[in-house]
């Protein structure tokens, strides 16, 4: 036989056509696919053959006698007592595992920015009070506060903090950190809630520990604003030696200052427990600090000896999908707002603790004043909507109205699903009708939605609400979906009288917290002096008058609300607010949310308190633990 | 058989198949599809498969059960395949078999688009640097390498990032799709660039080039009537093979969420996004849309090879 008529030669020289290669995959998917369905589902079988060998042990036990029982039930409870106090006594720590969408856009306390949250909660001695559960606070950057009159509150600075590098955090250091805030304000407009600090008109160091307060009126919500993360303090020396300049501070008598930001955390900037160590495309990770202050006393959420935690890492993660995949893998610890349609996917899985909590998401639809300035403009695009509709297609297990304030602050929401649907009620008729009837300076000729592009639910929503609108108006809509940073940017751009957009949605409703301030939720979002000037041309300074006037109104509203103490009479003035803005139509409109909202969370948390989830305050919580740890 | 026996010709008209043995002519072969179907099997599935896509999305809006891919609500959310849904409903109540239809129409259009850009502007560039030499083409090369060396999905990201904003909104190609489109049409081209210069610097060689020359035919007529011709049939090879990886690119893109605008109806759009959370809970979100990119990928590529196959034999094994 010649050399070159061997077959296995002749099979190896042979060149491998793409057809061959094409076929030969396809045959071997095809071969894979039938021994994975032949072969897979082990579980079943097993639990077949489990069946009998239960049944069988569980007639061995019916045999044994009486004594036995008694005696292995004695041993049973002996053991679960000793597996008690062996957790009891386990090491508390672990590294949190959390998942976020993006980036963060920078680290400044006192500048908004959503993805950081997770690094400025851990690494910052969040001033002045920590909210545990809603409308109950504790201390924590303080240890008590003294009104002493309707407009002087004192704060005692908890003795004994120190910054990471070792500068003490004394009344000074308090003092500068709300200045710097406020500054930032004027100069940088960083899209947070002003209404915080307005009242405020003079915030002084009174002596090493103790900081005052001097308002221009009552403010009934003051001790829990400072529960915000802005108000964080930062160390002065770092922010003036390694901060970046933000601009020229002109005070009202004339001298100027510079203002510095401190975006990228530099080291010694904060007080917190932890100290930042990694934060790149991958995530970020924070780590205890050995030299945090003793937290006494300690109370729910705060320990003496705390935090427990060792470290917080977080993973990017922008596909929702995969993180399901990862939280069900056990590689994450929580997987928020889950939609009740996947929540058989979570039965049956032994380290998944999924957990009902209150439904307190948000969904906007705000409009631009200066387009909308027209009331009956406004108007008809609520009318366009047909909420039944809306609830049904994107709120399977139920979804509820929701009013300018959050119905998860019972003690002030006084307006009723029945009440709220006098305003909710769609009547394309009507729409169109008023829609040809309005007043447009600046001509509408087709309605953009925008919207963040991050979370599919939101683009659902936001093309079903175009749908509607064009459907009801007879005017061409358009969606834009932009990354989140670029959303932030162009839904707050002030510097024109007009947006390039006309409505912009934001929040999809599935699951949310409150602070337990109107203003937070969701108060700002209607706010002339908060989100209605930052994002939606609403404001007392409008070149429209009609907006001017009704800002101007509502403005008086806010801030006699804000300075009623008495809770009855609040709720009364805050009624009147909710309805005021209703029946004009001003500048937002809440769209409908979840009625329930479902939160997993891993089995080795320990203490987590579920209700803080829904609103950050969790990420202060210094006696929770990992069990495996 | 030499020329010299065509001085034995008479003055009689010959036939075709005469002069072909006379002067040494292939005789001309008539096409006939049956006997290629015979010969190329897998080739006819491949176009029986391709003719069904692209039937099913051009005729989309009349093979639909409801007129409107992007609406919500058409039944209850998550509900499996029904008389009333034939491939189901998504999360939000869309019907998936509107959806996969009109998916197809996205799909094979940016697909289409992006090789016939990126073939085109291929074999053109080629054409030019490889047919007039010297340092144009050394440098027209060199980017080109520069160019290969990148991550093709890279590059794609890139350009739909940085020129996205600045595309104009086509009759025919929304400024997203338009945007998808010249990402992947940049990394077709190098390629296309890379095998059809091979061939330029083949065919500027031949006689009848050469010959050309001698008569004073200008560099342009040479180009366009000598050699582009005898590059068509590679060119319609590799645009059959470079389609299905069009396809699957733009899948790709829209995976990973910067392809079509939200919401609109893509393979790939549709088995990303918040379709990829009910994978579990409805399977069929995944199995159709994904079916029929495998399908329509499948057959692209068994019609690609039977076409090289048929049209240039030499090529088997080399594309």
């Amino acid at each position: 036989m010649r050399e070159n008529e061997n077959y296995w030669k002749r099979l190896r020289s042979r060149p491998l056509s793409r057809r061959s290669f094409l076929v030969g995959s396809g045959v071997a998917a095809a071969g894979s696919a039938a021994i994975l369905a032949g072969c897979g589902d082990d579980d079943d079988d097993d639990d077949g053959a489990a069946a009998p060998a239960a049944t069988a042990a569980a007639t061995q036990a019916a045999a044994a006698d009486e004594a036995d029982e008694a005696a292995a039930a004695e041993a049973a409870a002996a053991a679960e007592a000793a597996a008690a106090a062996e957790a009891e006594d386990a090491k508390r720590g672990g590294t949190l595992r959390l998942w976020k969408g993006g980036e963060d856009a920078g680290l400044d306390p006192g500048i908004y920015h959503i993805n950081n949250t997770e690094v400025i909660y851990s690494t910052m001695t969040q001033p002045y009070t920590y909210q545990p559960t809603k409308n109950v606070f504790a201390m924590d950057g303080m240890v008590g506060y003294e009104q002493v009159d309707p407009t002087t509150l004192v704060w005692s600075i908890r003795p004994g903090m120190k910054f990471h590098n070792g500068d003490p955090v004394n009344s000074e250091a308090v003092a500068f950190s709300f200045g710097r805030l406020t500054k930032l304000y004027d100069l940088i407009n960083p899209h947070t809630t002003r209404t915080g600090f307005v009242f405020v008109d003079d915030f002084e160091a009174t002596d090493d520990l103790t900081v005052t307060e001097h308002w221009n009126r009552p403010n009934a919500d003051a001790p829990v604003y400072r529960a915000r993360h802005y108000y964080s303090f930062v160390n002065p020396r770092i922010v003036e030696e390694q901060g970046s300049l933000e601009g020229e501070w002109t005070a009202p008598d004339g001298s100027t200052e510079n203002v510095n930001s401190v975006q990228t955390l530099p080291e010694g900037v904060g007080s917190g427990p932890y100290k930042i160590v990694r934060r790149d495309a991958t995530g970020t990770r924070t780590e205890r600090w050995p030299d945090y202050h003793k937290h006494t006393p300690a109370d729910d959420g705060f320990v003496e000896d705390g935090p427990y935690i060792d470290a917080w890492e977080t993973r990017i993660i922008p596909d929702r999908g995969s993180v399901k995949a990862a939280f069900l893998a056990g590689d994450l610890d929580v997987y928020a707002a889950i939609d009740p349609l996947e929540l058989p996917e979570f039965e049956g899985v032994d380290h998944v603790n999924v957990v009902e909590l209150p439904a307190g998401g948000a969904a906007f639809l705000g409009m631009d004043g200066g387009k909308f300035h027209d009331k009956r403009a406004r108007q008809a695009l609520q009318k366009s909507l047909d909420y039944d509709r809306i609830i049904q297609t994107i709120w399977t297990a139920g979804g509820k109205l929701a009013a300018p304030i959050s119905d998860l602050i019972a003690a002030y929401q006084k307006l009723s699903q029945e009440e709220l649907a006098t305003w909710y009620r769609w009547d394309p008729q009507e729409a169109r009708a008023l829609w040809a009837a309005a007043d447009f300076v600046v001509p509408v000729e087709t309605i953009k939605l925008f919207g963040g592009v991050e979370d599919p639910l939101l683009s659902n929503q936001v093309q079903l609400y175009a749908g509607m609108i064009e459907e009801a108006l007879g005017v061409e809509t358009v969606t834009e979906f932009v990354d989140s940073n670029t959303w932030a940017a162009r839904a707050t751009d002030i510097s024109t009288d007009v947006k390039d957009w006309e409505l912009l949605a934001y929040g999809t409703g599935t699951a949310g917290g409150t602070t337990g301030v109107p203003n937070d939720s969701h108060l700002i979002n209607f706010d002339p002096r908060g989100y209605g000037l930052n994002a939606f041309n609403h404001w007392a300074g409008s070149p429209r008058p009609e907006v001017a006037a009704d800002s101007e109104v509502l403005i008086g509203m806010l801030n006699a609300q804000e300075a009623e103490t008495d809770p009855e009479a609040r709720a009364e003035l805050l009624t009147e607010v909710q309805r005021w803005i209703l029946d004009n139509h001003y500048c937002n409109w809440r769209m409908p949310i979840s009625a329930v909202s479902y939160f997993g969370f891993n089995s080795r948390l320990q203490d987590f308190a579920p209700d803080n989830w829904l609103n950050f305050y969790s990420l202060r919580r210094e006696s929770m633990w990992l069990e495996d740890a | 058989m030499s020329l010299d026996s065509s001085a034995q010709a008479t003055d009689a008209p010959l036939s075709d198949a005469a002069a072909a043995l006379e002067y040494g002519i292939p005789p001309k072969q008539r096409f006939n599809p049956f006997h290629w179907m015979r010969r190329e099997p897998l080739g006819a599935l491949g176009l029986a498969l391709i003719i069904i896509v692209s039937v099913g999305a051009a005729f989309a809006p009349f093979l639909n059960t409801f007129p409107d891919p992007r609406e919500q609500g058409l039944g209850p959310p998550l509900e499996g395949p029904s008389a009333d849904h034939w491939f189901g409903t998504d999360r939000f109540g869309k019907d998936v078999w509107t959806r996969v239809l009109h998916g197809g129409r996205i799909s094979l259009k940016i697909g289409v688009a992006t090789v016939l850009i990126g073939t085109v502007a291929g074999t053109l560039v080629a054409l030019l640097t490889a047919f007039t030499g010297g340092a144009v083409d050394f440098v027209v090369g060199r980017l080109v390498d520069v160019i290969i060396a990148i991550p093709s999905i890279l590059l794609a990201l890139v350009l739909y990032t940085s020129v996205g904003q600045d595309l104009p909104d086509l009759p025919v190609l929304p400024r997203q799709e338009f945007v998808l489109v010249i990402a992947i049409a940049s990394f077709f081209m190098p390629g296309t660039y890379r095998i059809m210069r091979g061939m330029v610097l083949e065919l500027r060689e031949q006689q009848y080039v050469e010959a050309a020359r001698v008569v004073g035919a200008a560099n342009f007529r040479i180009m366009w009537r000598h050699i582009a011709p005898n590059m068509a049939g590679l060119m319609i090879v590799i645009t059959s093979i470079s389609l299905p990886a069009a396809i699957l690119a733009e899948a790709s893109l829209s995976f990973l969420g910067v392809g079509v605008e939200a919401g609109t109806p893509s393979w790939g759009a549709d088995l990303s996004g918040t379709t990829r959370t009910y994978f579990i809970a409805g399977p069929w979100l995944a199995i159709f849309p994904g079916l029929a990119l495998a399908i329509t990928v499948f057959g692209f590529n068994v019609f690609g090879d039977s076409l090289r196959d048929t049209l240039d034999p030499r090529l088997r094994g080399r594309i």
